[in-house]
Formats: C-alpha cells, sequence, structure tokens
C-alpha cells in the first residue's frame, strides 16, 4: 500500500510523540474508565445485592461492574452523570442513616436500604435533582444487561449466566449436513 | 453517468419496495432503489441478545442509525419528546435492504376474507374511519400465492378450517411443533379449537438454493446465520439486480419528490452515500418506506399543486396510523415447556380471528418466539421481586416453565392517529422529521382484554398453574413493526390518498406500495399482505406503463 | 555557507530523530512488557494469562509482530493502538492478531510442534477454503452463509459476502482474494489458546468468532444429547465437548443429526479422542485396541463391513449395534442351537 507523505509523516509523529510520552505510561492505570475506586466499590455492593451469587454466581462474578463502566464509557456517557449522583447520594444516604458506606453494611441492612431507594423513601435532602427510584431502575436495568447479556459487551463473564440457566454455550445448533 | 432518469425509482427496500422493484425489473423498467441503510450482515452483531431488532438496549442491529433519524412523539398532554430509535415510542422499523423481512420472526398469514371488509362485515363504528378496502380477498389471492412461492413459505392451510380458499398450496411442508406448541395444541383441541402448524418465511427443506432452518432460539429478532430466513433481501431484490436492471443505492436517504407543475412526479432529491445533495429523474416513483416513512416523505414533497405535501390536499396522508397490539397471556407450568427448538412460535389457531361475539375482528393466537435471559429478566408478573434472590430464582425456576400465547388483535383505525411533519425538528440531513400523535381507539382494549382472556383459558386447560394477562391497548397511537394505514387505499379521492392499485388519485406517476396502503390491519402479521401488496401495485404499473 | 548549515543542521537533526526514534523502538520492543505494554489497562488482563502460559518464554512480538514487522498494516494497527490508547476512545479491550497473524503463527508452532502439525495437515482439520468453500456440490443444495465461518475460517474478518461473490450458480461462486484459496480454515488457534495456563493439562480451548475470545474446553457446557427422545450417554470430557460446538446434533440434540457423531449403539458413551488421535484425527489404530481383546466373538474387527472398514457401509462406527456386524454369528449359533451341545 502506497503510504502518503502526509501520512508518513503524521504517523510518525504520533509514534515519537508516543515514544516520548513512554514515562507517562509507567504509572500504572486505574482499573475503571469512568468510576472512582470509592464509587466501585458502592456499585459493586449495589449491583452484587440485585444480583447476589448463592450457589451460582452473582454480579461480581459475572463483571457486571466492568459491564457498566465500558457502558458508560463508551456507548452511554450521558448516563455517568445519574451514576454518579446516584451513587453519591446513596453513600450519603447511608452514611446519615447508618454513619458508613453502603458497601460496609451487613446484607439485611443493604436490602432494606434499597428497598427504600426503590420507593423514594430515602433522605430526600441527598436526592435533589435526582431521584433515587430512577436511580435504582436504571442500576438493575444495567446489572441485567451486563450479567444476562452475551460476554462481548463485557459482561456474562465465562457465560456464568448461561451456565445458570443451562442454555448450551456458545449456542450450539449442527448446520445442515455437510453431504 | 450516475444520474441517468431512469424508469422507476423506489425508496425502500423492505417487504413492500423489494417486491415493486423485482416485478418492474424482471419487465424490463430500469429501476433505482433507494435504501436509507445499508445490506443486512449477520456477522454485524451474531445472536446479540442486547442488539437485536426484538431487544435494542445497546444500539438498533439494522438500523436507523439513532444518531441521525430523531422522531418527535407528541402526547395527549401537548408534551413533544424528541426521540432515537432506541425508544419504545419510537415505532422503529429496521432500515436496511430487507428492512424487518431480515430479522423478523417470519409469519407468513394470508389476511383473510372478513379482513378485505370490515365495515361490511361489522357495520360502522363511532370515532373510527373505519372501512371496506377497495380490493377483495379474491383480487389480491393471485399475489399471496406468487409472494408464498417467489420469497417461499413453509405451512399447510389445510389443517386451518378458518383460512380462506387457495389455488395453489404453499411451497413448503410446515415446520414439526416444539413442546409448548404440541403441549397448547393439545389444550386448545380439547376446548374444540382448531390448532395447525404456523405458515412461515422460512425454509422447512432446503428451497430455491438456500439451506432449510435449523431451528435456531435465536431466531425472531435476528438475521438467519444459515440465510433460511426469506426475506426480500436475499429472494426478489437479488432477482432483481440479476437481471442487471435494478440498482440498489444503499445509505441513500430521500428527501422529497420532486412533482412539477402538471402535477406529476419528475424524480427525487436525496442525499448520497456521502451525504451529497443529489437528484434523479425518473417516469415513476414508488414510495415504499414503512407507514411512518412513507408518509413523512410524501408530507415533505411540497409542490405548487400539492402545497401540503404530495397527494395530501385532503389531509388524509398520515391518517389511520395503526399497528398491533400484541396482546395475550402467560402461564406458568410445573414442569419443563420449553425446549428451545428455535424460534418458538410453531402453532397458532385462528378460531378468534372473526365473528367473536361483541368484538370487531379479532386476531389470531400463537405460541410466542423465545425471549432470552435478558428479555426474560424483564417480564415478571405482578407481586414478583425484580431484583435479589427473588429475582434470580425465578429466572432458575421458570426460564424453560413458562409458557404463553400471544397475538395480534385488529386495531380499529383512528382518523386523529397520525403522522405529521414538524419543520422545527430536523434529521441529520436537515430533513423535517416524523412526528407520531393520536390515540388508540378505546375499543381496542376490551378487544385486547377479550383475547387475552381466551389465550389464559387455553393456558389454564394446559395445566398452567399460575397465569396473567398481557392486556394492552392503550394509549398510543400504536405502530410499531406492523404499522400500516397512512396513505389509504379506497375508491372515493375524498377519504382515501391512493387508489385500489396504490397509484396516488392525484398523481398519475406515484405510487405507494408497503404498509401504509392498507385499510384495516387485520387480526394477523400483515408481512405477507404487504409483499402481496407490492406484487398487486407492481403488476398494476407493469401493465399500465409499458415501455 | 548559511544554506550549508542550514543543510547540515537539518541532516544533523533528522539524523538524531531517527537515532532516536530507532533507539526507543528498539528499547520498547526489547524492553519487558511489563515496563511496556502491559501497563495499559487493555493490555493488563492478556500479559497476566501470558506470564502463566506453557508460552510465557515466548516474547509477545513474536506473534503480536511489532510496528514495522508487517509494512504498513502493522505500523498503522499499532498507530490506532497507540492513538487509541492516548485519547479517550478506548475502543479495544483485548487484542487480536488478525488472520494474516493467526495463520503465519501456525508455521511457528510447527517449530516445536512438528509432530502435530504434521497430523493436522494430514487430516481433516486441515483443510483450506477452497475445499470448503468452493465445493459445487455442496452449494449447489446450500448457498454460502454467514455461519459457516463459525468452524471454517473463524479468525477471517469479514463477512461471507466479502469473502465470496455468491452470485448466480453455484459453479460460479468464487473466492474474492485468489490467495485466501489454499490458506487453512481451521488454524491451530481455533481450538488451542496461546496464553491458556500451563498447568492446564487439557490444552485446548474453543475460540468463540461471536465473542471474539476463547473458552477452555473444560468450561463448555455439556451437551445432552438424545436418541430419538431417549437420553444418550455421553462422555462428558472436556475434549469431547469441544468438538461438539462443530460437530453439533440439530436443535433437539438427536445423536447422529447434523453434524454430529455423538456414538450410540455399542460405542455409546465413548469419547472423541477414545477413537480419534488429535489433530490427525486418525481411528486407524483405535479398533484394534479394544477388539478382539474385548469382544470374544473371534471375529476380525478389521474386516467386518462396517464404515470403518468401508465409508459405504449400511454399519456406522459411530452407531454400530452388536446385530449390525453378528448376523452371521448369531445365525451359527441358532444353527448350533439346535444340536444338542456337549459340555465338555
Amino acid at each position: 500500500m502506497r503510504l502518503s507523505r502526509r501520512k508518513f509523516i503524521q504517523t510518525v509523529g504520533v509514534l515519537s510523540g508516543g515514544l516520548l510520552c513512554m514515562p507517562s505510561c509507567t504509572r500504572s492505570f486505574p482499573e475503571y474508565r469512568v468510576f472512582s475506586s470509592g464509587e466501585a466499590v458502592c456499585l459493586t455492593a449495589l449491583c452484587e445485592q440485585i444480583i447476589p451469587a448463592d450457589h451460582d454466581p452473582g454480579a461480581t462474578d459475572a463483571g457486571v461492574i466492568h459491564f457498566i463502566d465500558k457502558l458508560l464509557h463508551e456507548r452511554f456517557p450521558h448516563l455517568l452523570p445519574l451514576y454518579q449522583q446516584g451513587i453519591a447520594a446513596l453513600e450519603a444516604s447511608c452514611s446519615r442513616l447508618y454513619g458508613t458506606r453502603f458497601a460496609s453494611l451487613p446484607t439485611a441492612r443493604q436490602i432494606e436500604v434499597m428497598q427504600q431507594m426503590e420507593t423514594d423513601a430515602l433522605p430526600e435532602e441527598y436526592w435533589t435533582g435526582i431521584k433515587a427510584s430512577a436511580f435504582f431502575r436504571q442500576v438493575i436495568r444495567n446489572t441485567m444487561q451486563g450479567f444476562y447479556g452475551p460476554p462481548r459487551h463485557g459482561g456474562n463473564k465465562n457465560y456464568v449466566s448461561y451456565r445458570m440457566l443451562k442454555l448450551d454455550f456458545p449456542l450450539v445448533v449442527g448446520q445442515n449436513r455437510y453431504t | 453517468m450516475k444520474n441517468k432518469p431512469v424508469d422507476a425509482i423506489v425508496i425502500g427496500a423492505g417487504a413492500g419496495g423489494g417486491v415493486v422493484a423485482k416485478e418492474l425489473a424482471v419487465n424490463g423498467f430500469s429501476v433505482v432503489v433507494f435504501e436509507r441503510g445499508g445490506w443486512p450482515e449477520y456477522d454485524e452483531h451474531i445472536n446479540d441478545e442486547l442488539i437485536n431488532q426484538r431487544v435494542q438496549e445497546l444500539d438498533s442491529a439494522f438500523g436507523p442509525d439513532w444518531k441521525k433519524h430523531p422522531r418527535v412523539f407528541a402526547g395527549k398532554d401537548g408534551n413533544r419528546r424528541i426521540l432515537n430509535a432506541g425508544d419504545g415510542s419510537y415505532n422503529h422499523v429496521a432500515a436496511c435492504v430487507g428492512s424487518g423481512t431480515v430479522s423478523y420472526g417470519a409469519m407468513g398469514w394470508r389476511f383473510m376474507r372478513e379482513d378485505f371488509r370490515l365495515k361490511s362485515t361489522y357495520g360502522a363504528v363511532a370515532g373510527s374511519t373505519l372501512e371496506d378496502w377497495p380490493i377483495s380477498y379474491e383480487d389480491l389471492e393471485p399475489c399471496y400465492e406468487k409472494a408464498e412461492w417467489e420469497i417461499g413459505v413453509s405451512g399447510d392451510d389445510t389443517q386451518n378450517p378458518f383460512a380462506p380458499p387457495r389455488a395453489k398450496p404453499q411451497p413448503m411442508p410446515p415446520f414439526e411443533m416444539n413442546r409448548e406448541a404440541r403441549h397448547l395444541a393439545q389444550a386448545a383441541r380439547r376446548l374444540g379449537l382448531h390448532p395447525f402448524p404456523i405458515p412461515m418465511l422460512r425454509n422447512s427443506v432446503a428451497y430455491n438454493g438456500r439451506a432449510a432452518c435449523i431451528r435456531n432460539r435465536t431466531c425472531c429478532g435476528y438475521a438467519c446465520p444459515v440465510n433460511a430466513k426469506n426475506g426480500t433481501h436475499n429472494t426478489v431484490i437479488p432477482l432483481a439486480m440479476q437481471t442487471g436492471n435494478c440498482e440498489v443505492r444503499t445509505h441513500c436517504m430521500v428527501a422529497e419528490i420532486l412533482v412539477n407543475d402538471q402535477g406529476l412526479a419528475t424524480g427525487v432529491r436525496y442525499f448520497d452515500e456521502r451525504n451529497k445533495g443529489q437528484t434523479l429523474g425518473a417516469r415513476l416513483v414508488v414510495v415504499s418506506g414503512s407507514a411512518t416513512e412513507t408518509a413523512r416523505l410524501l408530507l415533505n414533497s411540497k409542490s405548487k399543486l400539492f402545497p401540503a405535501g404530495a397527494g395530501n390536499n385532503n389531509d388524509w396522508v398520515g391518517r389511520n396510523l395503526q399497528g398491533h397490539a400484541y396482546t395475550g397471556a402467560s402461564g406458568l407450568f410445573d414442569f419443563d415447556i420449553l425446549d428451545l427448538s428455535g424460534p418458538g412460535a410453531c402453532m397458532a389457531l385462528c378460531d378468534y380471528n372473526h365473528h367473536n361475539e361483541g368484538i370487531i375482528g379479532g386476531g389470531l393466537l400463537a405460541n410466542e418466539f423465545y425471549t432470552l435471559p435478558y428479555a426474560f429478566s424483564q417480564n415478571r408478573p405482578a407481586g414478583e421481586m425484580r431484583w435479589g434472590l427473588g429475582h434470580k430464582n425465578y429466572q432458575r425456576e421458570n426460564f424453560y416453565r413458562l409458557g404463553r400465547l400471544v397475538g395480534p388483535i385488529q386495531e380499529i383505525p383512528v382518523f386523529e392517529s397520525r403522522v405529521t411533519v414538524d419543520a422545527s425538528v430536523k434529521d441529520y440531513w436537515g430533513i423535517p422529521v416524523a412526528v407520531l400523535s393520536g390515540d388508540r381507539h378505546p375499543l381496542d382494549a376490551p378487544h385486547c382484554d377479550f383475547l387475552g382472556s381466551k389465550a389464559e383459558e387455553i393456558l389454564k386447560e394446559a395445566g398452567a398453574l399460575r397465569t396473567w394477562q398481557h392486556g394492552g391497548g392503550r394509549g398510543g397511537p400504536s405502530g410499531g413493526q406492523h404499522q400500516a394505514g397512512t396513505c389509504r387505499m379506497g375508491n372515493d379521492a375524498q377519504t382515501s390518498v391512493v387508489n385500489r392499485y396504490g397509484q396516488l388519485h392525484e398523481i398519475d406517476n406515484l405510487f405507494v406500495a408497503d404498509g401504509s396502503l392498507i385499510v384495516t390491519n387485520g387480526g394477523f402479521n400483515p408481512v405477507l399482505t404487504i409483499m402481496a401488496l407490492g406484487y398487486w401495485v407492481g403488476d398494476y404499473i407493469v401493465r399500465t406503463f409499458k415501455k | 555557507m548559511k544554506k550549508k548549515k542550514k543543510t547540515v543542521l537539518t541532516i544533523a537533526c533528522m539524523l538524531s530523530v531517527a537515532l532516536l526514534l530507532t533507539a526507543s523502538y528498539t528499547a520498547w520492543n526489547l524492553a519487558d512488557p511489563a515496563f511496556t505494554c502491559a501497563r495499559c489497562h487493555e493490555i493488563k488482563d492478556s500479559h497476566t494469562s501470558w506470564q502463566s502460559s506453557a508460552h510465557a518464554a515466548i516474547a509477545c512480538t513474536d506473534c503480536h509482530g511489532t510496528a514495522l514487522s508487517e509494512g504498513f498494516y502493522s505500523l498503522s494497527e499499532k498507530t490506532r493502538m497507540l492513538l487509541t490508547h492516548l485519547t479517550t476512545d478506548k475502543r479495544n479491550d483485548d487484542l487480536r492478531l488478525n488472520e494474516q497473524q493467526v495463520l503465519a503463527l501456525a508455521g511457528r508452532c510447527a517449530e516445536c510442534h512438528r509432530a502435530e502439525q504434521a497430523g493436522w495437515l494430514a487430516g481433516g482439520h486441515g483443510t483450506t477454503y477452497q475445499d470448503i468453500f468452493l465445493d459445487e456440490t455442496h452449494n449447489r443444495s446450500e448457498k454460502p452463509y454467514a455461519d459457516c465461518l463459525r468452524c471454517h475460517g473463524m479468525f477471517y474478518e469479514a463477512s461471507i459476502s466479502e469473502l465470496m461473490s455468491l452470485e448466480g450458480e453455484a459453479s460460479a461462486f468464487a473466492l474474492r482474494d485468489t490467495k485466501q484459496a489454499s490458506q487453512p480454515v481451521i488454524p491451530c488457534l481455533s481450538c488451542h489458546q496461546m496464553h491458556s495456563p500451563q498447568d492446564d493439562t487439557l490444552k485446548t480451548a474453543f475460540y468463540v468468532r461471536a465473542e471474539k475470545d476463547y473458552l477452555p474446553s473444560g468450561q463448555l457446557s455439556k451437551i445432552e444429547m438424545y436418541d430419538k427422545g431417549r437420553p444418550v450417554q455421553t462422555a462428558d470430557d472436556a475434549n469431547t465437548r469441544l468438538c461438539l460446538q462443530c460437530h453439533s446434533p440439530n436443535a433437539w440434540h438427536q445423536a447422529g443429526s447434523s453434524d454430529d457423531r455423538t456414538p450410540t449403539g455399542v460405542h455409546e458413551g465413548l469419547a472423541c479422542t477414545a477413537c480419534h488421535a488429535p489433530h490427525s484425527n486418525d481411528a486407524s489404530a483405535s479398533c484394534s485396541q479394544c477388539h478382539p481383546a474385548l469382544s470374544n466373538c473371534g471375529l476380525d474387527v478389521k474386516t467386518m463391513d462396517t464404515s470403518y472398514r468401508n465409508p459405504e457401509s449400511p454399519n456406522n462406527i459411530h452407531h454400530i449395534s452388536c446385530t449390525s456386524c453378528h448376523e452371521q454369528k448369531q445365525a451359527r449359533d441358532r444353527r448350533l442351537s439346535r444340536q444338542p451341545v456337549s459340555l465338555n
């Protein structure tokens, strides 16, 4: 393929620029693209209660948090403020009510908080400009997508939900016999 | 010369447009088909449960592009919302060569005789533009046959006592029923009903050089991995292209039909695949963009004689928008009623399509296409947990135990349920977008409840432990995949848009050939009827515009 | 003078830039990936799995190439990666080999795995695009479709319509790129994941084209099989699960339907690899391993009328029952039973 001079110069520029940037690459990169580690801890706990692990894997095992992280980064950045505000409001509510973060609450209490979130019963002052139930519905929806959707989007790691539902995976259907 | 005038321009390569293009091309007309989407590729989304025609959580699988094709939804309360194609209220239809026929469930129904004569059969209905079609079942019968043989249908109408008469059987034998279908069919028979295998636009045996169906569970909503599902994209459109007379121009957006001062269409103005404005001249133009987009295009085609849009001097273009409230019932069984041999739906009954006590029309009932794990998680009877262990237990216990019987109910057409255009909201190319507004007829809800209750009866008879009806028929407007009615056929130019041949009353060389023509949408999935109308309109054009 | 000075300066500048580039490029390629590629979010997982794999001694660049190893293709690929990394447009989670690299790798595998490659070439899985896609008899009944690529040409990067022109009669179907014809459709990486862990005794994984990722054979789902409604006993070993991914039954999971070869009859429950050698799929030595030691009829299995001996035989080795071959012996037994038999 012919390389135009312009393209060549561009490429060389980018490459050398990249090489000069090497030192900046030596710091390690954060695990999440859009969430802070604090937000991720809270959201992971929330997703895990939406689909908890028992004898079958739960949301954490399926990589739901990574699915949502990727989703908000690549496809639906407009949802990020809802997530950020929702997580902050949830943390603030838990802090006020129980003096600790959502993720540190015992399971029964987490479920109780989630039921309150579902019915907009958490302290209103932390939920200004955002409805707790709307945030919760969005998290449920994305959690289900990450748990039950195909692995190609970053969730359903190793097809855990298909395994749970005894769906053959990858889909096994013979073609018409090759004769 | 790229834009040398042609004999015919067909706008939209779906069920109607694909057929017309083929009819014209094989009869020697030079044809250009404009399609705003591209050629569908199975590989693009394969069997992605989050991106397909039924579940569009992350994107449209077959177009339209969410960013480029907004629509406006005008609610009763005066609220106007700008929608992208991922929104349910958008009422989107796939935008690609073949359109919905690439990814449909592929039921290949003929309408019944009564479906063409609703007003004569049931009388006028207050608040409705209910009317008889200007053509009868007998008129369309040869076209149905052509669609069945050229595109390919598997079925056996002799098992359906309500099937209208036919000259020739369907070309392929019917599909074997799956476990759910067999079980529900037995229950239906015990109730004195008449279940039979659904006619399908899929190959039950190898047909026309393409493979037989492999009973894939990801069928409805997806392109076929083995090309055994028959749409216009793999049947009539390739045939049209093989004649050398037909060119399909993909990624082209038609903005306007050009109508001259003598009231004749001279061609179209469109944006090509590089978004460059172009015009193309033609002897005649056929619009097949689906009920919403066809109406939008006509309304956007303003000219001296038609200041309110082509053929719209009586303000009927875009009116009577109708679809189907797909209703029915679900039942949970105490054994695995599903065996996952695709596509799910394979048994139907037509006992409730007509002559029901207190109901105008009715609808078929069929077992449902499979839902996959995500869609299943979004579907819960009242009182069930939507998250937590309760959610997980329900998924595990019931994934194979949910039997369903559903069907499209005949909707009562409403004049105010309509497509208009909004000059203040433009699409990517600056073309005013479609606005959907209006309500369903108040009879739709009780009609849904009727069909739902019948479905529930059968599920109970089949031994379902817990059943619930789906309801529906409320709110509006109704459109969806089955959208129809916006360019009504009729003999009276005052109360319709086109004549019995799909020809605009006032513009002799402008035709419509898609679901827009449909006067009343039947209690059936309408695609085979749209294909038949394509043959009907195509045949008329060939006869009257012969060179 | 001034002009000359400028020229010298320019040359010196260019030389030093070139030197800097070459030096950094070399340093980059030789450095421990922990300090280069694997610093990036997108590559971390692949790096971790590679470190614990049997191929940890093979450098990344040996398979993935360098920016300059494959001319313009690799240069643009690596540039894209860099851009992806530097901008916020992080779309590449996993870095995949392209088909060309996958095929090139097959040659490299043979450097160590010579016998395996010879077997693969000799057996059915060494088949090529030409053999699979230009089989006119097959194409006459079924036009090649998208899902052919699920098992044949699973690394092909475009769609079936880009691979082939499918207009007109089957005899006119052709590969658009004739160079593709002799390429293998089931290369090593179809069933082997380079990054799989060293302690994995299975050594196989299925490349799922739909997900562009591997699933280790041990994690594939068990497929329940039936013979006209009766559950069939199947060997539930990981490799049999792997084979079933492509040698799959119809939607009802009927043993022997579609492309499936699940044994019923006397061989029911046997794993594929009980008879078939991996890579070559050869089964020629397998019958005598069990027969006649495990059978007492005295008949020589190698001469019996089965599809093993003759592919045209009605007695399919996958579904053979005792009576398929033993009619002769049964007849003899019946004859004998009519006569008094002495016990000694």
